[in-house]
């Protein structure tokens, strides 16, 4: 059965609001990157994708699987919601062993798969760390692991790195990309260099809308010629924020060097660039009413 | 999976503070509230053997009149309103009007009554007659008085030696002692769980909540019907198998007590009397919590129990603490009164067998409640919720 992960016209709405309006998507195989403001929907569809909430029109396959056949989909899936805990008075390993048991695994399956797992997110040292006792970043390596105790086909990871420090991000970046061989790995964020770092191919919403899919370099092509960087003088600066956007700004004393989107030739003393995927992302959110 | 689930979850109640606060508050509560009253064979000529319950209408009479005409004396009545202790203190007319109800029953003027040192009812008094009058002070008293229906079907008058004998007797050879015993424990270790597995229900449900595990916890593909039947089991073992343990240790005083006094004792009468009274109680009042706290994932479930626990134990205040009816806390206040016990055990029978189906269907809805909150049909996560207010959760 392929792997791969097929959304037809979905709709979710909370009341008046609508969360996702006809969302058509298919996420193939390897990392894919889901990127978008926040209350641009990526919960929502995620929620959906682990049976959380119901989709109200519309139709999801998760390998085949419909998204209805909810305890079939639930033992394909891993899933880490951003605000991960567990309870604070058991240790990392009894943590992963009752989650182990509510996934289904036998005694023998848990003793087997939870070192190994909690090797893979270097958690190796810390079996009896109570929970409460973790920091940040090691909780959510905890989350990855329990996540993984399934062997799930498809995991849903969201806002994995927010709040870590640059260290810890990068290592969770490393380990998603490593969980990543032969399974679907879905990150969610809002955080442009988790994307960039780790994604071939993604996914950006907006107001419960698909505003791109495809690769990387398809969303870095699309902002190809309009990224421009120069040295502005602090007075010029207003002026060139107010005609421009401006993605990037390092002042040096009394002059600012900026990085900055324009469709046309700009000023004079402004050099043409290659965009990078925050540059891409912000030209393709800024051109919203274009569309 | 059950079982395994099931083992885990006992195992986080056994490092839960919760636990060992109940099995304290357990053992504070039978130490300082059990009768240690010890069993000795009444003896001719004693002065006095107890009391018992009478359905003997005469002697009905005669001992509410007394105390009637005590308390009219002392112009102080004692009322139990809702179980506690009121004195009550009528004022001028109600008092002139329960010195005329006196007289009429008794037939004699006051001058005449209160220089009698226990003044009898009139000849011929009928007992109808008798139950309207009294019906009538009570009523000018206030409820939880002496003189109200429910108490004058379980007037108290001292028993005779032969009474005594043959109430000791009962309590050897039916009871072997122990099995006497063992429901005087389940009546007062009853009132308290009545109220405290209602802490248990809320704790666990609120536990998800604080540590944020619910929604990774529900995503798991164990079925709801598995997780809610493992933590209900553990729930109901955590606080049962302490009931047993003290169980058995009040059943090791009763068992010396029957070997001295030469009755072969019923080893398993504690426990046996603890399964059949008192789980059916911890079953419902965890299935309750548990329902309510599931529900509303708010501390809302306690005062509910608490109102439950509340109009329970007061249901019964009045008929002399030996009632069941559909109470969820049966009451029979005695280690004796054996042949009472054993005409009112269909009823309990009844009594608990119901509660305990009680307890099942709404472990049952407990379940389909949990499936329904999987599913996100009852609220659909803080973060949603958050950036819909135009507040960002990251």
């Amino acid at each position: 059965m392929k792997t791969e992960i097929v959304l037809q016209d979905i709709c979710k709405n909370y009341g008046k609001k609508q969360a996702l309006k006809h969302l058509n998507l298919t996420i193939p195989e390897g990392m894919f990157g889901l990127l978008g403001r926040n209350g641009a929907g990526k919960t929502t569809l995620m929620k959906i994708l682990v049976t959380l909430l119901p989709a109200d029109s519309g139709t999801a396959s998760v390998c085949g699987t419909d998204i209805r056949q909810r305890k079939e989909i639930r033992a394909m899936t891993g899933y880490l919601p951003q605000d991960f805990s567990m309870y604070g008075g058991m240790s990392v390993y009894e943590a992963m062993d009752y989650l182990g048991t509510l996934s289904g695994l036998s005694k023998a399956d848990r003793r087997e798969r939870i070192p190994l797992l909690l090797e893979q997110v270097n958690l190796g040292e810390n079996y009896r760390t109570r929970v409460k006792a973790m920091s940040g970043g090691m909780r959510r390596r905890l989350g990855i692991a329990q996540a993984l105790l399934n062997d799930p086909r498809v995991l849903i990871v969201d806002e994995p790195t927010a709040g870590l420090d640059p260290e810890e991000r990068v290592r969770f970046r490393n380990i998603l990309s490593d969980i990543a061989r032969d399974r679907i790995v879905i990150l969610s964020t809002h955080i442009v260099g988790d994307i960039e770092a780790t994604c071939e191919n993604i996914a950006v919403l907006d107001e419960g809308t698909l505003r791109f899919t495809g690769t990387v370099d398809e969303l870095l092509a699309q902002a190809a010629g309009k990224v421009y960087t120069a040295e502005v003088s602090k007075s010029e600066l207003e002026k060139v924020k107010r005609r421009y956007l401006v993605t990037a700004m390092h002042t040096k004393g009394s002059r600012a060097e900026i990085r900055f989107l324009s469709e046309e030739e700009p000023f004079a003393g402004a050099q043409k660039t290659e965009p990078d995927v925050e540059d891409a992302y912000m030209y393709l959110m800024n051109r919203r009413g274009e569309n | 999976m059950v079982f395994s689930l099931l083992g885990q979850e006992c195992k986080m109640w056994l490092k839960n503070v919760l636990f060992y606060a109940y099995f304290i508050v357990l053992v504070m509560f039978y130490i300082t509230q059990m009768d240690s009253s010890v069993l000795v064979k009444p003896a001719p000529g004693g002065d006095n053997y107890g009391i018992v319950y009478t359905t003997d209408e005469t002697a009905i009479m005669e001992h509410t009149l007394e105390n009637l005409v005590r308390e009219y004396g002392q112009r102080s009545f004692t009322t139990y309103p809702i179980g506690f202790y009121k004195e009550v203190i009528p004022d001028e007319e109600a008092m002139r009007r329960i010195g005329d109800i006196i007289s009429e029953i008794t037939g004699r003027t006051e001058a005449q009554w209160t220089e009698e040192e226990m003044p009898g009812v009139r000849e011929g008094l009928r007992f109808s007659e008798f139950q309207e009058a009294m019906a009538e002070v009570a009523g000018l008293i206030g409820p939880g008085s002496s003189y109200s229906a429910e108490s004058l079907r379980q007037t108290g008058i001292p028993m005779t030696y032969e009474q005594a004998l043959e109430e000791y007797e009962a309590i050897c050879e039916t009871d072997r002692v122990t099995g006497a015993y063992a429901r005087l424990f389940c009546d007062y270790v009853g009132i308290i769980l009545g109220i405290l597995p209602a802490f248990f229900g809320v704790a666990r449900v609120l536990l998800d909540r604080r540590s944020q595990a619910a929604q990774v916890l529900y995503t798991k593909s164990a079925s709801s019907a598995a997780v809610i039947a493992a933590r209900y089991l553990a729930m109901v073992a955590v606080l049962f198998v302490p009931v047993l343990i003290v169980a058995h240790f009040a059943a090791l005083q009763y068992i010396y007590v029957a070997k001295a006094l030469g009755v072969a004792p019923d080893y398993l009468a504690y426990a046996k009397y603890s399964v059949l009274w008192l789980l059916p109680t911890v079953l419902f009042v965890t299935a309750v919590s548990y329902l309510i706290a599931e529900l509303t994932e708010s501390v809302l479930s306690v005062l509910l129990c608490g109102a439950l626990w509340f109009g329970s134990v007061f249901m019964g205040s009045g008929m002399g603490l030996r009632f069941v009816g559909c109470n969820m806390i049966p009451r029979f206040n005695s280690a004796g009164a054996t042949e009472q016990f054993f005409s009112m055990l269909p009823e309990l029978i009844r009594n608990r067998l119901a509660y305990s189906a009680a307890a099942v269907f709404l472990v049952i809805v407990t379940g389909l409640i949990y499936e329904k909150k999987r599913r996100g049909g009852m609220g659909s996560g803080r973060k949603i919720r958050q950036n819909r207010t135009g507040k960002p959760a990251a």
